[in-house]
């Protein structure tokens, strides 16, 4: 019985070193990076842009990286690394945060020679303390709040418990509980659904540092290797190996060594990587059949993959071919930007004479600085600038401030179809000042309808929505949702048939998950509904919309 | 069809309020000679560091904030920006709004314990 009882206790982990601290945050990234994603999805609040767990997670990565530069010897030189990488590298609402919870946990456990589960309890009330400190009115139902609920929990049962193990399962355990509820707290994330986004983020850290202490890896999937092969494939654009093959393994007694050897003669690129449990085996080959037969002779097969790199290439390559469309000369006095995705938008676009297109839309913002860099590179002295998304509409904003070589002016389009309108109103013999004008006027008179997918189930003007359906926009406002993108598009037409037979022009744009016949469809549908109109209908090619339509 | 007029008051107030939630923001900076005065006598105007300024439908704002020392100041003014913006857009439906953040003192670190 005693002896049984030293055991456990010698097997135990009741303090932690500064090495432990290494891995605990090594884990804690590496699952994060896993699962920032998801994170993402979640962030509705304070603004819905996304991004959150990507902000957190490169606020943590620039801190791994300070503690990289140096070795540290002891817990306070390390804390100290870590916080000044989070302070620089500090990103987002989320990463300020975060670099302040880092601060405040290291500060307050300043430099012992080891942590246990007390001091470590202290420290999380540090970093919660801290947190708190930084804002007026802190908004509860966010991750200060899981964080709080952690902290407070961890005080309580350290004495108690010296097993880190089962300190921080109890730990994980209550923040779960917490954020669970965060979706009752704030209004914002009750309309939406949702939980809170920076409080699943620290819950993904917390988990993350838990697996590496119990010894247990954290796979992330890996995916540079194919990227850099894509990139050397693409200037030739035949490939020699079309099969991209990655194979999950459990090999049991066989040497993975030796797996990679036999592998040479199929093909190239081949990486053989094992973990504790699972090997995993990557390779470029024209039989991939051939790969799985001799796997299937010395190992067991979990999960295979494969995937052909001609396509991609092809596809790669055609996009390029695109991309080379010139614009066509205007005589208009002044330079136009727009930011904009799909080929069909962007070859409209040059044709009618813009000169930069900046990729971008829909959850894909480009920063201040590519927005800056193609103002910079503009031939003309003045330059007019179409974000065509609300949400870039602020980052050309600041871009505008901070240019300071050319004349800017921004026509804040929140729809890409906006956009082809207000080019159409300019008229070379006017001044630039007048042109802006006519742009402006142009798309006050424009309602726009977009027919989307969700990627979440919410509720927003009581529509209750679950992830997958089809929704329906009229201008920014979800008016409906339904099965089929062509017929949601005309029951909204109907839906609003007083604004549409005011107006006599309407343009239709359909995105790449429809088919040109679906979209031929859809506009006999229209035509037969509204005599009167004149209507268009273009292939945009954009993501995430399958229908954008202007009416004017 | 009628009109709606928000005042420069209501959206001072609505700065104000969001101002306050962003993280990073420790106090607003009185800047009227006034508001300095009640502030100096521990009576605080809700909208005491906030200029707003209404042209046409476009409106402009200027924040003077403190900031929480030990922090990315950048990081928390562009924060600042995008959520006063954001609020504002949300609740008044006037969609050209230019918000500036000037940063006018910084308060000191406390460390824990």
């Amino acid at each position: 019985m005693l002896l049984s009882r030293g055991l456990r206790e010698k097997n135990m982990l009741n303090k932690l070193m500064l090495a432990d601290f290494k891995k605990l945050l090594a884990g804690a990234l590496s699952n994060l990076e896993k699962n920032k994603e998801i994170v993402n999805k979640l962030n509705v609040f304070p603004i819905p842009d996304g991004d959150t767990g990507t902000n957190m997670y490169l606020t943590l990565k620039t801190a791994m990286e300070e503690v990289g530069k140096k070795d540290q010897s002891n817990l306070k030189e390390f804390g100290k690394a870590v916080c000044t990488g989070a302070l620089v590298g500090g990103r987002g609402n989320s990463g300020v945060i975060l670099s302040q919870m880092l601060k405040g946990f290291f500060e307050s456990i300043d430099d012992p020679p080891f942590v246990d589960t007390v001091k470590f309890a202290s420290g999380l009330m540090g970093a919660s303390k801290v947190a708190y400190q930084a804002v007026i009115k802190p908004v509860e139902g966010t991750m200060l709040t899981v964080l709080k609920a952690a902290a407070t929990k961890a005080v309580l049962i350290a004495q108690n418990e010296q097993d880190f193990i089962k300190f921080l399962e109890d730990i994980i355990y209550e923040a779960n509980k917490i954020l669970s509820k965060t979706v009752d707290m704030l209004p914002e994330l009750k309309e939406a659904g949702v939980i809170d986004a920076g409080g699943q983020g620290l819950v993904f850290l917390l988990e993350g540092g838990l697996t590496v202490l119990k010894g247990e890896e954290i796979a992330v999937p890996v995916f540079e290797e194919v990227t850099e092969e894509m990139d050397k494939a693409a200037i030739s654009g035949d490939l020699k190996f079309k099969y991209d093959t990655v194979v999950l393994l459990n090999t049991g007694n066989v040497d993975p060594e030796k797996i990679k050897n036999d592998l040479q003669g199929f093909g190239d690129s081949i990486v053989v990587a094992a973990s504790s449990d699972l090997t995993k085996v990557h390779i470029h080959s024209n039989e991939p059949y051939r790969i799985l037969e001799y796997l299937v002779s010395v190992a067991t097969i979990k999960e295979a993959r494969i995937e052909n790199m001609q396509l991609e290439v092809n596809e790669f390559l055609k996009e390029e071919k695109q991309e080379d469309v010139l614009p066509s000369e205007t005589k208009l006095p002044f330079s136009i930007i727009c930011v904009a995705q799909g080929n069909g938008f962007k070859k409209l676009f040059r044709n009618l004479g813009v000169e930069t297109i900046i990729e971008g839309g829909q959850t894909m913002n480009p920063c201040i600085n590519d927005i800056l860099e193609a103002i910079n590179s503009t031939k003309k002295e003045n330059v007019v600038l179409f974000p065509n998304n609300s949400n870039i509409v602020l980052a050309a904003g600041e871009a505008k401030k901070l240019s300071q070589t050319k004349h800017v002016e921004i026509i804040p389009t929140n729809n890409i179809v906006e956009a082809i309108p207000a080019i159409l109103a300019f008229n070379s013999e006017a001044t630039f000042e007048e042109n802006i004008e006519n742009g402006k006027k142009a798309i006050e008179k424009i309602h726009t309808v977009s027919i989307t997918y969700s990627i979440r189930d919410t509720k927003v003007n009581g529509f209750s929505i679950k992830n997958g359906d089809i929704i329906a926009f009229f201008d920014h406002e979800i008016v409906g949702k339904g099965k089929n993108p062509g017929k949601l598009l005309m029951d909204i037409l109907n839906k609003k048939r007083e604004v549409v037979e005011n107006k006599e022009f309407l343009g239709v744009y359909y995105g790449k998950d429809v088919t040109k016949e679906d979209a031929e469809k859809t506009l006999a549908m229209i035509q037969e509904k509204f005599p009167n109109l004149e209507i268009d209908l273009i292939n945009g090619e954009q993501p995430f919309y399958y229908y954008l339509v202007s009416i004017e | 069809m009628g009109k709606i007029i928000v005042s420069q008051n209501a959206i001072s107030k609505i700065a104000a309020i969001a101002t306050e939630k962003c993280y990073g923001v420790v106090g607003l900076y009185p800047i009227k000679l006034g508001d300095r005065f009640l502030y100096f006598f521990g009576k605080s105007t809700p909208t005491r560091g906030i200029e707003t300024r209404i042209d046409n439908s476009k409106v402009k704002i200027n924040l003077y904030v403190i900031i929480q020392g030990g922090i990315k100041v950048s990081e928390v003014a562009q924060t600042i920006i995008e959520q006063v913006t954001y609020e504002i857009k949300k609740f008044t439906h006037i969609k050209d709004v230019d918000v500036n953040v000037i940063v006018k003192g910084v308060k000191r670190e406390e460390y824990a314990e």
